[in-house]
């Protein structure tokens, strides 16, 4: 840890221009060099430990800063590792209810439920579990409780498969080997606008941050309020009054509360009444 | 410091720690070394703001102003000098929320950006437009624009498309004493800053803005490695590369210990990663001997020294062209005739360097991490004092440090070098081989930086390198920043007394002072009639590279940035005399980044005494009338032009058979200062 810990702090920020929460916001503070730096400092100096604590959470898990890397660090394990280490760990999850017996569970993240306009869609039933921590994100992210997190979602989940809108709670059910569908993907794709997205892959050396996940519409958003909005104001500039499709129903709300005009999935799926309308 | 009233004008400002911490320092190894080895950082800033527009860097100015705040002006960081370091009761100005680009004008071939851009950013975005500035240094993904004039950058193919001065047109600043427009922004009456602005380190106010030079993106790519016996041989080829006028963009030369080191020389070699391979396998097999295969060279520089300069072999020249094919291929054709002697390596080292070009920088953080440090020097100097150069300033590193170097940046009067060198100890040990070092450059004739910029570490030498000059910094800055709150003691340090140099005299024998037939440079009078100097020169076998239409003296201080094209540098040192006798000689030698290019501002504040220009061989000229049907003049780059047709150099004749017109009888014309080239 301590090795690759000084790697990335001694970098000369090689990561930044990918990096969304940097590029966005322009903080040197949100770069995997500065958070690293944070880190190591705090190693050095314990007083230095509640912010290297706080610098942990500027970083939403977007993985860009690893893919750019010629040294292909592992930034985001690595600051699970830190966060264990300077964070207090969580109280226990208490895991949601799924209500239904249905085979395919959405995972309602936000105000709107959609699991009627999908079951139409699929034209059959669908279980749903509604979440306000992200299924416990919190827990997935450190190396002390991921292990007992996983074990509780995988029983959770059990035969059945996770669909959502939502990159964390995605991201959250990836780390297991729980099924998952995004409903983005089950929605009838001739029918989806062809407007640019912002989770759209693309495999660009570098990229400008709105085709990429960006990942601030996630827990940033709780630990970092503002600079999860200079990083959606920075989005919704760079669209310049563009009407945008993303394939995500948190990134959509995130940049329309940024001033950005997106539509995400949900959205989508609801406006759309009849899933043949579009045919 | 109350920066409410920044907040309510709506500005973005911190002023916890978390947030300040990073901007107390850049990427100086000294304060890495510092930080890696006790845990300390310099002095946290008071507050950072984060301007989204022009306004709000005037706002911010006039507060500090007011307030009387020290301002540090901060792009990405990536300075290696200290020049951004904090300072306690400063207010750091981070730009990067200014990075847009403004306009793209592919007529004229500029693009208009912020300050606040990175540098990669502003490439990619190019690149969907199908231009580029081609200005990529190996800092390209943490580095702004605004950086780049701060600290007078250059790119790896600066041997083609020019270091960041040749790029830059023109560009606008916010000073304590309002904006600055600069270069062919320069409101008619004004004296036009722009060469002072460039360098100035954010000692003269915040550039927000910037008008850039755009070339398109090459349709061809043409790179090759060629072995030469020895640096003197490779030298030699890599002057007549330049001096021919077909301009490639890449030509690096690697010395014998970096040669070897990258075991490039050798298709066996490159295969298995090096001419130490065998000690690097050896190495990767056993944790102990890795961890003392760096400490080697960290605990014995000098021993490690002695064998490397025992060290025989062929030396590594990488040689490469883009451009429209046509081009590429006419100069690639007259490149191989004065390639001829060397061993052809094919494709590969050049490809391989293309691939890995930004990877140096990954390199570092391993000798922190072994408890050494690592640093880098980039000197310059014309052709003739090149030698010497390398050959002093690689002692002076090498007293305390392992070293080695490589030869980039190539030009028709000279090249810089690039040492890469790593110690171990202190804080003692890196400042020793630093003073040393410096020392050295200067002593042989060189310059301190040439791209690297000055900051903390270079202040004193390039403040020595400015000399009596260095009045005009002061009396600029005064006006300027009269107050001093600009990044202060950057460039130069504060109140920095020069001592007169009492080797200038007043010139004898003109009007040709000085012939540099290796730099192709003369020292003329600049008094002298230029039909006069073409006179003596064409006795001598010579003629000027950009011939004015009136004495030089007169024809410099009114030239403008349109009169000559990015790859035309129409003087290099010049020596001038203030009204109280004192002399100064400005030795850009042949570019430097120790602090700005204090020349323009030098010729009208004294009397030209000396300047020193570029000329060409007499060889007969080869005269196209109508140039070429379809490629740009900007790409082909004769030697010189009029509206109906080209001039090529007798070297230039492969580039001459591609443009179809008729031969004429047409000599190079006259330049007016005033008139676009």
């Amino acid at each position: 840890m301590n090795s690759e810990l000084s790697t990335c702090a001694l970098c000369p920020r090689l990561c930044r221009d990918r990096c969304p929460v940097s590029v966005g916001s322009g903080r040197e503070a949100t770069t995997p060099t500065s958070i690293m730096t944070a880190v190591l400092l705090a190693k050095k100096n314990p007083e230095l430990e509640p912010q290297a604590a706080q610098a942990v959470d500027l970083c939403t898990r977007c993985g860009q800063c690893t893919s750019a890397c010629g040294l292909d660090m592992p930034v985001v394990e690595m600051l699970d590792q830190a966060r264990t280490i300077l964070q207090p760990a969580p109280k226990a999850w208490v895991p949601p209810t799924i209500r239904g017996n249905a085979r395919q569970v959405a995972i309602i993240s936000g105000d709107t439920d959609w699991s009627p306009a999908l079951e139409k869609l699929l034209n059959e039933d669908v279980a749903t579990l509604h979440t306000n921590d992200f299924l416990g994100a919190a827990h997935q992210w450190r190396t002390d409780t991921r292990e007992a997190h996983t074990a509780q979602l995988t029983e959770l989940f059990k035969h059945r498969t996770a669909i959502t809108a939502d990159h964390i709670c995605a991201q959250v059910i990836d780390s297991t080997s729980i099924p998952i569908e995004h409903l983005h993907s089950l929605l009838p794709e001739h029918s989806l606008p062809r407007w640019r997205s912002c989770h759209e892959p693309n495999e660009g050396r570098h990229v400008s941050t709105m085709t990429k996940c960006c990942g601030a519409s996630g827990p940033l958003q709780n630990t970092h309020p503002d600079i999860a909005k200079e990083v959606g104001r920075d989005i919704a500039r760079r669209l310049d009054g563009q009407h945008v499709y993303s394939a995500d129903e948190r990134c959509a709300r995130h940049l329309q509360s940024c001033g950005a005009a997106v539509t995400g999935p949900v959205e989508w799926l609801m406006s759309q009444g009849d899933p043949d309308a579009n045919r | 410091m109350n920066v409410e009233a920044l907040r309510s004008i709506g500005l973005s400002i911190a002023t916890d720690a978390l947030h300040l911490r990073p901007y107390s320092r850049d990427l100086w190894p000294r304060d890495t070394l510092k930080m890696y080895k006790e845990g300390v950082l310099p002095e946290l800033p008071q507050a950072v703001v984060w301007p989204e527009r022009p306004e709000h860097v005037e706002a911010i100015i006039e507060w500090a102003t007011q307030e009387g705040v020290t301002i540090v002006p901060f792009g990405a960081g990536s300075g290696v000098c200290g020049g951004v370091r904090g300072r306690a009761g400063s207010l750091v100005v981070d730009l990067k929320r200014m990075n847009r680009i403004l306009a793209i004008n592919p007529h004229n071939r500029t693009v208009q950006v912020q300050s606040g851009l990175l540098g990669q950013h502003l490439e990619d975005q190019l690149e969907q437009t199908g231009w580029m500035t081609a200005h990529s240094p190996s800092s390209i993904a943490c580095s702004t624009t605004g950086g780049y004039v701060a600290a007078r950058s250059a790119g790896q193919f600066s041997s083609r498309y020019g270091v960041f001065d040749d790029i830059l047109l023109a560009a606008s600043a916010v000073t304590p004493k309002g904006k600055l427009q600069t270069g062919l922004w320069t409101p008619k009456e004004n004296e036009d800053l722009l060469p002072v602005l460039c360098g100035s380190e954010g000692g003269l106010g915040i550039v927000t803005d910037m008008l850039l030079r755009i070339s398109p993106l090459p349709s061809d790519r043409w790179l090759r490695g060629y072995a030469f016996p020895d640096l003197q041989s490779a030298w030699t080829a890599m002057r007549e590369l330049m001096q021919a006028g077909i301009w490639p963009s890449v030509l690096r030369l690697y010395d014998p210990v970096d040669t070897k080191i990258g075991g490039k020389t050798s298709a066996s070699d490159a295969k298995s990663g090096g001419g130490f391979a065998w000690m690097k396998n050896l190495a990767s097999k056993s944790p102990f001997l890795q961890r003392h295969l760096l400490n080697l060279p960290l605990a014995l520089p000098g021993l490690i020294n002695k064998i490397s300069a025992g060290i025989s072999g062929e030396v590594l020249l990488i040689v490469g062209f883009d451009g429209p094919t046509p081009i590429v291929e006419a100069s690639t054709k007259a490149a191989q005739k004065i390639l001829a002697n060397a061993r052809d390596m094919g494709p590969e080292p050049g490809e391989h360097w293309f691939r890995h070009r930004h990877d140096v920088s990954y390199k570092l953080a391993p000798v922190f991490i072994a408890g050494a440090f690592a640093d880098t020097m980039e000197v310059a100097a014309t052709w003739d004092k090149l030698p010497t150069l390398y050959q002093e300033v690689r002692a002076a590193l090498g007293r305390h440090t392992a070293v080695m170097a490589h030869f980039s940046h190539a030009y028709a009067e000279g090249c810089s070098i690039y040492f890469s060198f790593m110690g171990r100890g202190q804080l003692k040990t890196y400042d020793a081989t630093w003073k040393d070092a410096l020392d050295a450059a200067r002593s042989a004739g060189g310059t301190v930086t040439h791209h690297h910029g000055v900051g903390v570490l270079k202040s004193e030498a390039a403040a020595k390198e400015a000399g009596a000059a260095i009045r005009v910094w002061n009396e600029i800055k005064t006006s300027l920043d009269p107050d001093g709150i600009m990044n202060p003691g950057r460039p130069f340090p504060i109140d920095f007394e020069p001592t007169t140099d009492d080797t200038l005299s007043a010139p004898t024998d003109g009007p040709v002072f000085e012939l540099n037939e290796t730099s192709l440079l003369a020292t003329v009078d600049p008094q002298s009639n230029p039909d006069t100097l073409q006179t003596e020169l064409a006795s001598k076998g010579y003629t000027l590279r950009i011939p004015p239409d009136r004495p030089f003296g007169e024809w410099l201080p009114i030239l403008s940035r349109e009169a000559t094209q990015a790859w035309e540098t129409p003087v290099f040192t010049i020596q001038a005399r203030f009204d109280d006798g004192v002399r100064t000689r400005i030795q850009p030698a042949p570019r430097s980044a120790a602090g700005p290019d204090l020349r323009w501002s030098l010729m009208r504040r004294a009397t030209l005494e000396t300047v020193q220009v570029p000329i060409r061989a007499l060889s007969g000229d080869i005269n196209i009338v109508g140039g070429h049907p379809h490629l740009d003049l900007r790409d082909v780059r004769p030697a010189w032009h009029t509206a109906n047709g080209w001039g090529f150099e007798k070297s230039q004749s492969d580039l001459a058979e591609i443009c179809h017109g008729e031969p004429s009888s047409q000599t190079q014309p006259t330049r007016n200062p005033k008139e676009s080239s």
